[in-house]
This record gives C-alpha cells, structure tokens and sequence, in this order.
C-alpha cells in the first residue's frame, strides 16, 4: 500500500485507542486544534496523525531540508493546517484517501510572483475543448475547460507548468512565460481504433467501421525516401499486393487488391486523390515508354503532400463506387492546414544508390572456350558472318557490361518546404517540393519533379458553412535511355571497344550493336499533374447538411523520344535518324452533389447519405513521327524533318453517371449496421448495356460492450463484422461495343487510310463481382494489442475478357462476355502493439499477412473454348502449362522431355501436362518503430512466398550463343555418356535450340522466387535547444533511411520482384529536418 | 450524352462515301507494303534453296533447316496477316453490300479490288500450308471454329473471286478520285487477269492459263523493257505494284536484302548462284555481291535503293510480265505446244542477253522453263518454293541441300500451335 521506497510509516498501533477516542470527538468534521512552536514537520504530521485517521508518507530524506514550524490553529480545515505546514517549505504533498504523500517540490516557486492566467483550448481543426484539465504542476491547483474550452487559473507562478490532461486528448506540458492569454492546441488521444479513417463520402474509425480497410499515414510515408507514394505502401497492407516492375526511375507499379478479379481486363484498383478519380496503369503513350518500361501516373503525386492512403477492400466500402469499385479503392487524401500559430518546415535529404544484385557471368576466356566448344558441338565452321566474336574481335579484351551498364551510382535528393496555420475559422496549407534522383546508367538519366500545393478552409462564424479548397500541381521531367541497359549484361565479354578514336560508336564492321547507340537513343517525358478539388458544406440544422464536391484532375504529357543518326550503325544508311513527338492529355471533371441526414432516436443512431457523381473523363493525343534530319542538332525540331507522319490521333471519352446511399445505423455503440446502393451508367457499354444497380450491407456487433461479459482486463475491445455485396469493373477502354476503323499511319496515293481496328460486340455487358467477408477485431490489455483477421470470399461472374481468337478471324480478340466465375478468397491477419509506452520509451510494432487464394471455379464449354491451353478449372488464374523435362540425353547431350501422348514429338498442348501456379501463396509485411527519448528507429520489411516464377534463364538464350551466360553453365554435358543438368553447348543447330526452347517451356525453367526485403530503414535524432528555440526553429530532426537495403532470396536472377528487368534500386540517405 | 469520337469511324459512315471506302482498301495496300513482299521472300528463300541465312535466332534457323516448329513467328506471320487482309476485304464487301449511297463505278471498282486481294492472300496461304479454312465474312463465331478446306476448294474460291475480279475491275489503272491515273499501284483488270492465269497454272488448267496469260501478254501497255528497268516505279512491265509509302524505304526487299555489311540475316545460296549461266545479265544486274576480307557474300540486287532512302524510285512489283511469258510458255508446252513455248522462253531468255534455245523435247522444254523461272523470278513472292512443289521436285533438290533434317512433310509449313490451340477444329500438317 505505500508507494515510496525507504518508506517510514508512524508507528501507532499503541495510539489507536486514543486516535479513535479524540476522532470521535473532533475528526467528525476534520477540524483541527493544535499549537506548535519551533517544532520538526516529523513531529507536526505525528500530531496531526493523532487529531485524525490521516497517515503521512515520505522518506527522510525528503524532509532534510525542512525548517521548523511556528502556528496555532483552532477549528481548522486539515488543507489549512497542511498550508501552514508547508509554507515556504520546498515541499510539496498530495491527499490521496487518508494517506498524505510528502514529495519535494519540483519548481522552485520561490520569490516568484504569483499572477492570474487565463487561456484556451482547441483542437487540431480549431474547434474548442471542453471537459479538459488544467493543473499547474506541483502546485495542486487544477481546473476544466468551459464549452467554449476556455479556462482561468488564480495565483500561478511564472514558469509554472501547465498540464493540460483529458480521457480524449493526449497529455500536453506547456511553461507559463507571461501573463498573455493562452491558446493551447491539443491533439486527439491516439487510440488506434479511433483514429479517423477515409471512406467514400465520409469518415469512420478502425472501432465502428462495419467494412475493411487500412490505412497508412503521413509519418509513415515521410519516412522512406521514395517518389511514387505507391512504393510506400509495400508490406504496410494486408490484402494489397505490389509489384514494381523495374527499378528505373517514375517505372510502372503494379497493385492488386484482394486478388486477380478478371481473366483479363482492368485488375486495377480505382484511385482517388481528395474524390478525383485518377489515371491508374499508365499515361506513357503510343511509344512506349524508356528503358523498355512504361510510366506510372502515381509518380506524379507528390508523397509529401498526403495526409492519408486509406485502402478500400471489402463490399460495405467499396460498393458504393459501384461500376468502378471491383478492384477495390486506394482513397489519398492531401495535407490540409492546421489552425494556431504559423508554422513552417524545411525537410532535405539527399542519398545514393545501386542496383540491389549482380549476377555471375563467365569471363572471357570461358565464353570463348564455351563458343568454340559450341561449333564444334554443331560441326559447324565458325565464320566472320556468325562468329565475329571469335574471328574479328579482340579476343583478349574483358569487359564486365554490368558493372558498366547498371553499376553506376544513382543519387537521390529531396527538398520540401511547408507553411501552415490560420485562425478558428480559416487555415492554410502551403507546400512546395523538389527532388531530383539519377539512375545506374551511364549517361544523365533521371527524374526531376517539383511540386506546390496550397489548401484552404473556412468556416463561417455561425459555424454552418464551411468551405475548402485544395489544389496540387507537379511537373516531373523523366529522361530515360529508349531500352533497359540491363539486357545488356548478355554482351560478350570480349565485345569490342565502344567509342572509335574519333568519339563515334564503334561498330566493329556491324558485327555487334553497341549498348551505347541505346544509350544515346533518349526518352524524355514530361508529366503535369494539376488536381483541384472543392469541397462546400452547409449545416441546415443540426442534423441535416447538404454538400457539394467537385473537382478537376487533369494529366499532361509530352513525350520526346531522340534516334540520332549518331546512334545508328552508319552501314545502314542515313535517314534512319528519326524523332517521335507526343502530346496528350487526360481531363477528368467530376461533381458529387450529397446529402446526409443524422438521427437519433433513443439509443438508435440513424445516418443517411444520398448523392449522385456526374463525371467526364476526355482523353486526346497526337503522336508524330519526323525522320530524316540534316543533322542530329535538329533533331528536337519537327520542321526539320524531310518526312512527318501521324502515328495516332486519339480523342476519346468517356462519361459517367451515379446515384448512391448509404444508411449507417449504430445502436448503443453495440450493435452497427452500414447499407449502401449504387445506380451506374458508364459510356463505355452499349445502349442496351448501359444502366447497373450495385449494392452491399454490413454488419457490426461490438460484443465486449455487452453487460455480460463485464469488466475483463484482458480483452478490452472485440468486434465481429460481416458485409455482402455486389460491385463491378469498366476498364475496359472506350468505344468497345461500336465497329470502328481507325486511320492507318500510312497513306496511299496521297489519300489517307482507313483499317478495321477491332472486332466488335455491341451486346456486351457488365462484370460483376460479389463480394463476402467476415471479420473479427480485437483489443487486448486497454488496446494496446489489436489484432484483426479477415476472411474475403469474392466471385467474379460474367467474365468480360478481350476473348483470344484465332488469327482466321482476322484478329487476335473480341471483347466477350465469358460464362466464368473467378474465386478469390483470402485470410488477412494484421496485429499491431505498443509494447513499450513510457516516459522514454515508445516501442510499435505491427505485422500483417495474407494468404491469397485465386481459382477459375468454372467455365461453361471450358474444353471447347480458346482458354484450355491459358487455363486450368479449379486453378488459379495464374498458371503455367509446362513440358516435364527429363534431364539431358547422355547419348545426344540435348535436353528430353516426357512425351504424354507417346506420338514422338514434344509439341503442342498435351505434353504440357504439369501446371504451375507462378503466383504468390502468402504476402505480407512487419514494421517496428522505436524511439528512446530523442531517437527513433524504425524499419520495415516485406515479405513475398513465390514458389515458382520464371527462372532467371528466361533471360538467357541457349548456351553457345553469342551471349554471356551465368557460369552456372559450365556444368554443361560435353561428351557421350555425360550425366548433366545442362546441355550441350549449340551456335546454330536446329535440334539444340528446339530442346532449348522447350527447356524454357519445362518446369525447369521455373524457380523460386520468395524473398524477404528490409524495405525501409529509419534513425532520427530530435534535436531541441533553447538557444534552437531562440533563433526561431522549435525542432531540428537529423535523420537516415534506406531503401531496399537487404533481400534474402534463392531466387538466381537478378531480383525476385522485378525479375528480368533493371532491379530496385537500394538507396541510403542522409536528411535534416528544421520545424519553426 | 454519352462518347463521342473525331479519329474513328464507324463503318456504316465510312461505306456511305466513295472517299471514305476507297481509303479502307487503300490501307490494304499500305499495310502490304510495309514488308509483305519481304516476309514472303525471306521465309520462301530459306525454305527453298534460294537463301541461307546468318542469323542465331532459332526461328530463322529452324527456316533454313527445314526443321519449323509449331511457334515459328514467320509462319504464324504468313496465316496470320492473310486472314487479317481476308478480314478487310471481307469487311469491305460487307460494307459495301450494306451501303446505299455510293457511287456505282466506285463500288464495282472496290468490289473487285477486294476479291482480287482475297484471292491474292488465299494463294498465299494454299501454297505455305496446303489446306487452309476458307473465311468469307467478318462473324468471328464462325471463323473461330472452322475447318481446313482441301487445295482443290480453295483454288476454286481463288478462282471464283478472280474470275468476278476480271468482270468487276477497269482496264485502266484508278487514283483514289476513280479516275485513270499512269501509276500501277492498284489491280485493274489485267492485274486480275495475270494473277488467274498463274493459278490456272498451279492447278494444270492448261488451255485456261495459255488463254489469261495471252490476254496479258497482248496489251499494249505491258512490255518486257530493258532489264534495269524491271523493278523502277511504274515500269512498262509492271502489272501490280505496291505504292513506296514507307519512310526511308522504296521496298522492303530493296532495303533489307541490298547487303552494305556482313550479313547477319541472310544472302543468296552461293550454288544457286552459280546455277546462272555467266553471261546471264542476270546474275549481273540483279545480284549483288559484298565482299568481306577473304569472303564473298551475295544478295538479290533487283531492287538497287536501299535503306536511309530519300527519294522514290522504285515501287514493290508484285505481278509483272516476264511471268505471264513463263505461265504461257509452260501452258503451251504442257499442251505440245512446243515451237510457241520456245518462241515465249526465248523471250525472256533474250532480254536476259541469252540466246535462243531450240530442239528441245517436252520433257527438256519443262525443265528449261523451270530453270527460267527460277533464274527470273528469284525471291518474288515464294515464286521458286512455289514451283518446287508444284512440279514436284522439291524432294529432289532440297533433300541433298538441306539433309540430315529435310522430309518431305516439310513442303508445307505448320499450323501456327497458337491456332490449333485456339480452334480445335484445326488439324496439323503431318509431320508437326
């Protein structure tokens, strides 16, 4: 029962008859008699303890510094006896039931003249607080806040402490320096289950969402020094997989929610930045893209500008998004301003890079053997036409084109600077970013991006009407070589020097194509991203607001793609020097008329929302090409070129027409029940196609408010959550239903051109998908421990696929409804625990895992239909047919394979009889964060269990060819009788290249390719001085992150996730952050 | 409300204008004449004894050893782009059947255009693959599931079409307003006419391929010129040409065969050079050679414009005289007709600066036109793989060339294994 170490308690055990005796008498209403001269504090609070059933507590130690006491009192209160006992004694106390706690003071408050304070508290949006504590530290005098979140305090001492404390807001200190009045701003408590989270035309939290979502905040983004807010998501989300496709800068990333939906169209999910739709998959236009890759448009958002990416998975949060919300949503949602005092922050880092792996290939004396051994393998001469490298180059030279081509150092570096602030009514938000990042190759490749975005809101002063407007803009130069240089690492290691004596490209006598000419041959795309968004509110009464949300986005793109005749192999003559030209822009106008309705009746919440979304999305780009240049200076010239032609001229839209509701019903924080509709019209289905209905209902049941399960100290929160819908999927391009001719980029006799573009299908019509989860979110010891797991059971029905057709019908497709069903069902598991939370010490941790299941359950007329030989009923969609390799001949050294059907060929659909699943069979992800006073560390890894993907030979042709190989090969057959895994070396035989390409064809040539990945590291130091203070800056943070620092994999390539392309690039940087 | 577009068309609008529908056959030609006439020469030449190659891929390979598989991307290239040019002109005769509004000279004119070009792709694909599925309309539920048909069926549709062709086309060559124009870059009726008598030809129809081919031969404005002028834009001798529309091109065959380095894709058989006779102003004019240190490489030279070209001298010629003289002198032979079949030998043989042949029997007289065919007609259209296998004599020739991999299932290319994978109802050539 005694807190205090060193504990002295008064004995009195002999006094207890006279205590209770003289209680009786005077202790009935706690008054006091007693006269004291010159007397110890020790002796004082042994009288008091007599006079009442009050207790001291306090060690000696405490009392050391004490002085003697002088005072009668007669009738008085015990708080007035203690006053005269600790007047001007550096002590203070604490009345806990009848116990009195001695402690030394902590602020000398002596000498210090005493004044009276008056303040003001409100929280982040500028709303007042009411119910909230104030109390000076040490002093015991403490009040609340009134509705208005004022307060007054009498008699306080300069440099006092405030603590401002409340069930609902964290705990804040703050030193009184004047007698000003105070205007405190406080943050919500973090309870992670009351944490706001975005949904479609509202907000819920993590404790009352009936549907499934994530979501990934500001902090966690600003700590990994990224460009394409997607990478940042990696192994945060359950149910969200990742893949980036290279690891060259601004490169596609492909993100799938909850499975692979649809055989073929669209398994993108719908983005929304602030309820502008936004472009997914990519904006590179008709010529391709650098580095043989394609652009992302989400690398035109900039990661320092969101607030929030919610993650939309199940039916109850997605099916309000109707037509468009079958892949799931990923909602982000900008930074807005922050009302109080002006602040402002300066953020820089800079770092470098490399590519994550290498490979290992043979030198040039094992190449050299491996090509001679080769020929004679075929019994073929080596000549000048088909061995060069053996005939006419420098046999002696080594080159190692990887280190070359993709060793280089990329660097990376990122300024941001952000001013914000603003009164009750209107806040601000100013941010503006730069950041500049180089690639592995050799030459200047990269991306440059600068950024501003601005925010405003207002809030009438009768608080009814409020309005805000937000609006980010990007430009975002990205400058790639026109290939990947990575497939350069099959050069021969002896391949000849690059440059001639004079500077141009050496092409040894056309006996190579020289990487450099790739090099030289540039991809210049230049991306504006503007998204403004308006969002104004009026409150008719207390229960009924309407609103109105629109917005603009609008996406251009200039694309610049160089050929200089410089580049080219002189031998093939001039003209091919060529320039290609694109301009194209994407517009989306969207507005969202709502209105929502709040009821309560008794216990019963009642929440309606109805709306319509009217939106246009127009698409219009030219693409021109300009060959024959007088010189390569002209190229970026147009007028210069002797020939023009029109590659395409695209103008496309697409219209889009929405009604929706939801109902939210909450019945004493117990029982929730959320129900949506959605009517859909979209342009790209015909008339008779053209309308849909979506749907969906969920269900809560927060079972630990139950009475019955009482007061338990261990589980403090348990919901189960279940929700059904229906929602559908239209990226499926426009015009699709119409039969169409496109103009040929070739005219004729001076006439343009006109082509049959597509097979047509005017009848098809919507792909829908149902959607079933049930769910179970759990709180343990007072939520520091919260664990949710989620089931999802999702059937896509109506399957619209681009159905492969044989070549005699013209083409290669039609866009055909196809009677499939697609299962998708998973189990998510996300835990997350604060396992140490204390003066000092805060240390998170949280995990997540997902175990994907994806199966084509069935298909009418499967056998008969052009998809048996793509697909297997009851497997995933993701599968390989392959040929069973049965080793290496001993007798021929040539790769065999099991014949099925016995007919003496390895060919065609029946020797494929092994199926692979090349997808992943579990993702997930962990996070720790740690911080010990002025530190924090946090990491965060990935995880991806990918049994079989293509093997890293895929990149390889046949051993023996002119190309490098993996030294792996030297283990190859060589002579009759030779046990191998590996054939014999072949340059030209037929029989060897057919064994190969089956070889790439056959189980064999698949591998596994799980990895685990430290996606992101973290250290920061805050820094905080008062002579900081003085000059201005109240925070000063010195920070280090990594990315993709450490893979651990079997895979043998160069990288498990971007397989045959550039692998991500790990980066380390080094940044200071300044607050004011 | 709903979408609206500037740069498609939709097909009923474009049938309603004689501009509009004319500029759909138009791009027929385009397309052809981005690389068609290479695609056949090249795999042709591999797959005869007319080309060897240099390349390491395996498809290329494969070609030259008479060893194809089922994935090989040029036989895929052949059947696929076929049926697509089928599906245009199929297409275009829909929409012309279906159209009120065009001008009666300029339907009749297309109409034949596109049988020509169906006939055209049919040959094509009858001769690469022996039986193929006759496709005639646009409904790609039934063209997804169709059979092969025999030779015999779809030489019968080829003649059918060209047959209609002859009836439907002009005389005279067309501009894109339908009115005469000196450029020979569309099939006007001798066009349909000369490509009739060369498959009268292929199917024994003797009488028939002696009658067409004289019809050809005895227009005015076709005659065999000076032997460096066969292959200019709009060359007397021209019968069909394909309009030079690609950048940096004239031809495709010029621009990819002409040989300024070593090759690395292929050059001519160095014994089907040497079959020529010395004098032979053929193996003069029309090969080429490029000699590398110590080595000597050879290339077909009809076509003199290479690649990086700026102005237009020469048009693709698809159909042109010098053949109509083989067909005849191979017609009339067949027939007994020998002094006349000398006397159309003898021509091309003069132009060629040889001298006339004589006294030869039938079975000598065939030989000889063969060897003229093969020394005139090298690397156009398939022509030498063409005849080898339809005078029989490919096993002959190519066995001692090609062996250890050559059969005699070779002579016909493989059903792309995407097809068959995609309609069950195709069945493969033996042999695959």
């Amino acid at each position: 029962m005694h807190l205090l170490p060193k504990l002295y308690a008064m004995p009195r055990s002999w006094l207890s008859f006279l205590v209770f005796f003289i209680s009786m008498l005077s202790a009935s209403g706690q008054t006091f008699n007693l006269s004291v001269d010159r007397e110890p504090l020790e002796k004082v609070f042994l009288l008091i303890e007599k006079q009442s059933d009050y207790s001291f507590i306090y060690t000696r130690e405490t009392l050391a510094k004490t002085k003697p006491v002088t005072f009668t009192v007669r009738n008085e209160t015990l708080e007035r006896v203690l006053n005269r006992c600790f007047d001007n004694q550096p002590l203070t106390y604490l009345v806990d039931d009848k116990h009195i706690v001695v402690k030394q003071e902590v602020v000398k408050s002596a000498a210090v003249p005493l004044q009276n304070i008056t303040g003001r508290v409100r929280n982040e949006i500028g709303e007042p607080v009411a119910g909230v504590t104030v109390t000076i530290r040490g002093g015991g005098r403490s009040t609340a806040t009134d509705v208005n979140g004022n307060f007054a305090l009498e008699g306080s001492p300069l440099n006092a402490v405030l603590v401002i404390s409340g069930a609902e807001i964290e705990t804040q200190e703050l030193v009184i320096k004047s007698s000003a009045e105070i205007s405190i701003v406080v943050k919500a408590r973090i309870n992670v289950l009351d944490e706001t989270m975005v949904i479609a035309y509202g907000k819920t939290t993590r404790r009352y969402a009936t549907g499934t979502l994530s979501k990934v905040k500001a902090e966690e983004i600003a700590r990994q020094p990224v460009s394409n807010p997607l990478s940042a998501l990696s192994g945060r989300v359950s149910g969200l997989q990742i893949r980036q496709v290279s690891g060259a800068p601004g490169t596609g990333i492909t993100v799938q929610i909850r499975g692979r939906n649809s055989i073929d169209n669209g398994i993108e999910p719908l983005y929304l930045v602030d309820g502008i739709p936004y472009p997914s998959g990519t904006h590179t236009g008709d010529f391709g893209g650098g580095a043989n890759s394609y652009l992302s448009p989400l690398d035109n958002i900039n990661p320092a500008d969101i607030e929030s990416i919610e993650v939309l998975k199940d039916a109850d949060v997605t099916a309000i998004y109707g037509s468009r919300g079958a892949n799931g949503v990923i909602l982000i949602t900008t930074k807005k301003g922050i009302a109080g005092k002006t602040h402002g922050s300066l953020k820089v880092y800079s770092g470098a890079g490399a590519a994550t792996r290498k490979l290992k290939l043979l030198n040039t004396g094992e190449y050299l053997a491996m090509r001679r051994e080769a020929f004679k393998n075929d019994n073929v001469a080596p000549s000048m036409g088909n061995a060069p490298d053996l005939l006419r180059w420098d046999t002696t030279r080594f080159t190692d084109w990887q280190d070359l081509l993709i060793g280089n150092t990329m660097r990376a570096s990122e300024v941001t600077g952000t001013l914000s602030g603003g009164t009750e009514q209107t806040q601000f938000l100013l941010s503006s970013t730069y950041r500049k990042e180089t690639t592995v190759f050799p030459g200047s490749f990269g991306a440059q991006k600068i950024s501003g975005s601005g925010s405003i809101n207002h809030r009438s002063a009768d608080k009814k009407f409020t309005v805000g407007f937000s609006t980010t803009f990007l430009t975002n130069d990205n400058f790639l070589p026109r290939s990947d240089l990575t497939t350069g690492l099959l050069l021969p290691p002896d391949a000849p020097v690059i440059y001639n004596s004079d500077g141009s490209l050496n092409w040894e006598s056309s006996t190579w194509d020289n990487p450099f000419g790739a090099v030289m041959q540039t991809f210049k795309t230049k991306t504006q991203n503007l998204n403004a968004n308006l969002n104004l509110r009026y409150r008719i009464s207390e229960n009924l607001e309407i609103a109105f949300t629109g917005g603009l986005g609008q996406l251009w793109v200039t694309e610049k793609f160089l050929y200089p005749a410089s580049s080219l192999d002189p031998v093939y003559g001039p003209g091919g020097e060529t320039a290609a030209f694109g301009t194209s822009k994407t517009t989306t106008l969207i507005g969202e008329p709502q209105i929502s309705y709040f009821k309560k009746i008794g216990e019963h919440k009642l929440e309606f929302l109805a709306g319509a979304t009217m939106q246009h999305t127009g698409y219009s780009g030219l693409f021109v090409v300009g060959r024959g240049y007088p010189n390569d200076e002209s190229l970026n010239s147009l007028a210069a070129a002797s020939t023009v032609r029109v590659n395409a001229d695209l103008d496309t839209r697409y219209r889009y027409l929405g009604f929706f509701g939801r109902t939210g019903y909450n019945f004493r924080n117990k029982y929730l029940a959320t129900f949506t509709i959605r009517r859909d019209g979209s342009s790209r289905y015909g008339p008779a196609n053209r309308f849909k209905n979506f749907g969906s209902a969920g269900a809560g049941w927060i079972f630990t408010e139950e009475k019955w399960i009482g007061k338990n100290t261990v589980l403090s929160f348990g919901k189960i959550k279940a929700s059904a819908g229906y929602a559908a999927n239209d990226q499926i391009g426009d015009y699709k239903y119409l039969d169409l001719y496109s103009s040929y980029y070739l005219p004729y006799q001076g006439q343009s051109t006109f082509y049959p573009t597509q097979l047509f299908n005017s009848q098809f019509g919507w792909e829908k998908i149902r959607k079933l989860e049930m769910g179970i979110d759990l709180g343990f010891f007072r939520d520091r421990v919260l664990l949710s797991a989620n089931y999802y059971y999702n059937t896509t029905t109506n399957q619209l696929v681009s159905y492969t057709l044989p070549a005699t019908t013209g083409f290669s497709g039609v866009l055909k409804n196809l009677p499939a069903v697609i299962r998708n069902t998973g189990l998510e598991l996300e835990l997350s625990s604060t396992i140490i939370k204390n003066r000092n010490w805060n240390w998170n941790a949280s995990f997540n895992i997902t175990f994907p299941q994806n199966k084509l359950v069935s298909f009418q007329d499967f056998e008969s239909s052009t998809y048996t030989n793509f697909y297997a009923l009851g497997k995933p969609l993701s599968i390989a047919r392959v040929f069973t390799n049965t080793g290496v001949d001993p007798a021929t050294g040539l790769y065999s394979f099991y014949d099925y059907n016995k007919d003496g060929l390895i060919n065609g659909s029946e020797d494929k009889h092994v199926i692979l699943n090349t997808g992943q069979q579990c993702f997930g992800g962990m996070q720790q964060t740690l911080s010990y006073k002025k530190f924090t560390f946090s990491l965060v890894a990935q995880l991806a269990i990918q049994r079989t993907v293509p093997s890293f030979l895929n990149r390889f042709p046949r051993p023996g060819a002119r190309f490098n190989q993996p030294r792996a090969v030297l283990e190859r057959w060589k002579a009759d009788g030779d046990y191998s895994n590996i054939q014999r070396f072949t340059a030209v035989n037929s029989d060897a290249l057919n064994a190969y390409s089956n070889y790439l064809e056959s189980a064999a040539a698949y591998e596994n390719g799980s990895y685990l990945r430290l996606k992101n590291l973290y250290i920061s130091y805050q820094i905080g001085s008062s002579k900081l203070k003085q000059a201005g800056i109240s925070g000063l943070n010195v920070f280090a992150e990594a990315s993709n620092l450490v893979t651990i994999t079997k895979y043998r390539g160069l990288d498990p996730e971007t397989l045959q392309s550039l692998p991500p690039v790990k980066v380390v940087a080094v940044g200071i952050q300044f607050t004011f | 409300m709903w979408g609206s577009q500037k740069k498609l068309i939709d097909t009923k609008t474009l049938f309603d204008g004689d501009a509009t529908a004319t500029s759909a056959i138009l791009s027929i030609y385009s397309q052809m004449n981005n690389g068609w006439d290479y695609t056949i020469a090249h795999s042709s030449g591999l797959s005869s004894d007319e080309l060897i190659t240099w390349s390491s891929t395996i498809d290329d390979i494969d070609l030259a050893a008479n060893n194809i598989s089922t994935r090989n991307t040029y036989a895929l290239d052949v059947w696929g782009k076929n049926y697509n040019y089928i599906y245009q002109a199929n297409s275009i005769l829909e929409g012309l059947s279906e159209s009120g509004k065009l001008t009666q000279a300029v339907r009749t004119q297309l109409e034949g255009e596109a049988k020509f070009i169906r006939a055209f792709s049919y040959f094509i694909l009858v001769n690469y693959f022996g039986a193929v599925p006759i496709v005639t309309s646009t409904d790609y539920g039934v063209n997804s599931k169709i059979r092969r048909v025999s030779p015999d069926s779809v030489y019968m549709q080829i003649e059918q079409d060209l047959n209609s062709a002859v009836e439907l086309l002009a005389e005279d060559y067309k501009n894109p307003l339908n009115q005469q124009t000196s450029e020979r870059v569309r099939p006007n009726k001798w066009a349909a006419t000369a490509l009739l008598a060369r498959v009268n030809l292929f199917v024994g129809k003797w009488a028939e391929a002696e009658l067409n081919s004289s019809a050809v031969v005895n227009v005015a404005q076709y005659i065999l010129p000076d032997i460096n002028t066969v292959f200019l834009k709009n060359s007397p001798e021209a019968i069909w040409q394909w309009m030079s529309v690609v950048p940096g091109f004239n031809t495709a065959s010029g621009g990819y065969f002409i040989l300024e380095y070593t090759p690395y894709d292929v050059s001519l058989r160095p014994s089907f050079v040497s079959s020529f006779q010395p004098n032979d102003l053929r193996r003069n004019q029309w090969i080429g050679e490029f000699v590398d240190g110590s080595e000597v490489y050879y290339y077909p030279y009809k076509y003199k414009v290479g690649q990086g070209a700026s102005t237009v001298l020469e048009h693709t010629t698809v159909l042109r005289l010098a053949e109509q003289y083989l067909i005849r002198a191979e017609a009339r032979a067949q027939q007994d007709k020998l002094p006349d079949a000398l006397a159309d030998i003898n021509a091309i043989r003069n132009r060629a600066g040889l001298g006339d042949l004589s006294g030869l029997g039938k079975s000598a007289l065939l030989d000889s036109i063969t060897i003229e065919r093969k020394h005139e007609l090298f690397t156009e259209f398939g022509d030498r793989w063409f005849t080898l296998k339809r005078t029989q004599t490919a096993n002959a020739i190519l066995s001692p060339l090609k062996s250890p991999n050559w059969q005699p299932t070779d002579q016909l290319y493989p059903i792309p294994l995407s097809e068959l994978l995609l309609n069950r109802k195709l069945e493969q050539n033996p042999g695959y």
